[in-house]
């Protein structure tokens, strides 16, 4: 019974590791398919050449490959496709975060109002035609909706922090005060906008359309690091879901551990909704699917909730560009076909619980 | 023959706010020990416990350890030497009973340390101990609360704890599980000498399982001594201001406690 619980044990962990393994296999393999797909098709392995070419060859066209191809997948096709895999890892790993730290599953990453901060700064730099100055021109409304993501931010934890302590209620609670008050905001500007409405409502409904290199190293650098400070604090999110004062008993710090994952996971989802507005359902759901598959053990949970993350996204954004003549928004997408999905899912699981 | 002085708290107290919870609590904690804190609902127990092991700073006053102040010692240290088994517990996520146990192996793992097969075999031993060995593989969230609050002392006991804060921690059990729980912690007390401070309310398994007492009142002490001594009807009497009668068991010889109300 003893040895047999050990090994049961040791099976599980590598389980997760192969889970883990996996994810990381079709990511990789499903980003070379999603790239080869498209007006003009090209097979995954000369997506895979000609990426492997470009890196050990330093701007020259190698012989053998088509200039135009080339151009289509270095400069169209795969910074969409790495927008969308940033995003989708950015998002679920900030939404697994999320419900660790909040102790609620139906938290997101847009529960504390920043993904409304963002869309207000969005709406402003569209609403005013903002343009910035030197060579940022490109990045106007990201960088805008980034900083009215960090101002939203400043202000829910502002108003939450009472008398130098932060309650997780008042930080739900403020992050709907605060984004009320920003919806409002945009809806107003909306209302006034006009002609201009169009950009405004399609920037609020996410999409990757004409993403460049831009905005992928824009958002590269915040969700790389964003991810390895949750990976590292995993396992004290895991010791503070029995609660902070048991946390502080087993000897985290508890109150320094969650500041540091709160700010984290805000900056990543900062970061990710300024390159593609406002994607719904990525933070909530794959987190929850990934730990039907993997448990709550956030050691595993966060860095196979941002594989998922990002394979559901760069999957959906794919059929958003390839399956109507017309391009649909993926936030869109994502609901419509992950929405049905997960109430299967949900279903299921409903039912073996009680039975 | 008297055992070394493990633990002392030197004049402590501690406001919420203005409220004064723990008011010149000044009490020393022998090795091997068995303490109950006894007193009426906001007398302070759970905050002398909470000040005691750590986890809150008390407003004046010190805590001392192995005769240095606790604040002084790392978190790592007072998370190995000490271990709390709160009222109840709500895990919101579904985490197996053996990771909640594992739980406990924490304060001795790097942060990304891996358990090696000895703290596996303690966290076994933990389990088995409290009688939670059959559903390790169970889901923490679907088991009653009997279930889950030995499911919490096992991790508790998972941390090796020097000493080990019960703050009520059988208060939500039936009569069974708290004698069973109780007995189990005594053992750990006799055989492995882990000394005990228990918040209690029921105050027959109090006189059954202390031997020494500290009584709380509105956050003074009120009262403490061997049970022998201060378990008796005028002290009862004076802190939770109920009439009652002290006999020492034929049988056990442990003191038992009956109600006197006035039923008139």
């Amino acid at each position: 019974m003893r040895r047999e619980i050990i090994l049961a044990h040791r099976e599980k962990e590598k389980q997760r590791l192969l889970v883990l393994l996996l994810l990381i296999l079709l990511l990789v393999a499903g980003c070379l398919i999603f790239t080869s797909l498209g007006v003009i098709k090209l097979p995954p392995w000369e997506i895979a050449r000609i990426i492997l070419t470009s890196i050990t060859s330093n701007g020259s066209t190698p012989a053998g490959i088509d200039e135009i191809h080339r151009a289509i997948i270095l400069d169209i096709r795969l910074p969409r496709i790495l927008a969308a895999v940033l995003v989708g890892a950015g998002l679920a790993t900030a939404g697994a975060v999320f419900q660790g730290l909040l102790m609620n599953p139906l938290a997101d990453p847009y529960t504390l109002g920043i993904s409304t901060g963002a869309a207000f700064g969005a709406t402003l730099a569209m609403f005013f035609g903002i343009f910035l100055p030197g060579g940022l021109g490109l990045l106007t409304v990201p960088l805008l909706a980034f900083a009215g993501a960090l101002l939203a931010l400043g202000a829910v934890y502002g108003l939450a922090v009472v008398n130098g302590t932060m309650a997780v209620t008042n930080l739900i609670l403020s992050g709907v005060i605060v984004s009320a008050i920003l919806s409002a905001a945009i809806s107003f500007l909306k209302s006034l906008a006009g002609e201009g409405v169009g950009s405004i409502v399609f920037w609020l409904m996410g999409s990757f359309a004409s993403r460049g290199w831009h905005h992928v190293f824009l958002c590269l650098p915040v969700v790389l690091a964003g991810l390895v400070i949750c990976c590292y604090y995993a396992d004290d999110l895991n010791i503070l879901s029995l609660g902070s004062k048991s946390a502080r008993q087993l000897g985290v710090d508890d109150s320094k551990v969650i500041t540091i994952l709160l700010v984290t996971s805000s900056l990543v989802t900062a970061a990710c909704v300024s390159i593609s507005g406002i994607i719904g359902f990525v933070g909530l759901i794959v987190p929850h699917l990934m730990r039907m598959l993997v448990g709550p053990d956030h050691r595993f949970l966060i860095p196979v909730s941002a594989l998922g993350g990002a394979l559901l996204l760069v999957g959906a954004d794919t059929i958003a560009r390839n399956l109507l003549a017309a391009e649909i928004p993926v936030g869109v997408l994502t609901t419509l076909l992950g929405g049905p999905f997960f109430c299967y899912i949900f279903r299921i699981k409903a039912k073996r619980q009680i039975f | 023959m008297e055992k070394a002085v493990l633990m002392q708290t030197e004049n402590l107290n501690l406001y919420y706010g203005k409220t004064p919870a723990l008011q010149a609590v000044s009490l020393s904690i022998r090795e091997g020990g068995f303490y109950g804190i006894l007193g009426p609902n906001g007398s302070g127990k759970t905050t002398l416990i909470s000040v005691m092991c750590g986890v809150l700073k008390p407003s004046s006053g010190r805590v001392l350890w192995n005769g240095r102040e606790l604040g002084s010692y790392n978190r790592g240290q007072i998370a190995r030497s000490f271990a709390v088994v709160p009222q109840d517990y709500a895990i919101n996520f579904p985490f197996t009973v053996l990771e909640v146990v594992m739980m406990g192996r924490k304060p001795h793992l790097g942060r990304l340390g891996r358990p090696s097969d000895e703290d596996l075999e303690i966290v076994y031993t933990c389990m088995e101990n409290c009688g939670v060995l059959d559903y390790a593989g169970k889901v923490i969230t679907n088991l009653s609360g009997g279930e889950r609050q030995r499911v919490i002392l096992a991790r508790a006991l998972a941390q090796t704890p020097q000493v080990l804060f019960l703050d009520e921690a059988t208060s939500n059990l039936d009569i069974s599980h708290k004698i069973e729980l109780l007995k189990l912690i005594k053992r750990l007390n006799a055989k492995q000498g882990v000394t005990v401070i228990a918040a209690l309310h029921d105050l027959n398994f109090a006189g059954m399982f202390c031997d020494y007492m500290i009584y709380l009142d509105k956050g003074r002490v009120a009262c403490e001594g061997p049970t022998a001594v201060v378990f008796n009807e005028e002290v009862i009497n004076r802190v939770f201001n109920v009439e009652v009668e002290i006999r020492k068991h034929a049988v056990t010889g442990r003191y038992n406690l009956a109600l006197l109300p006035d039923l008139r």
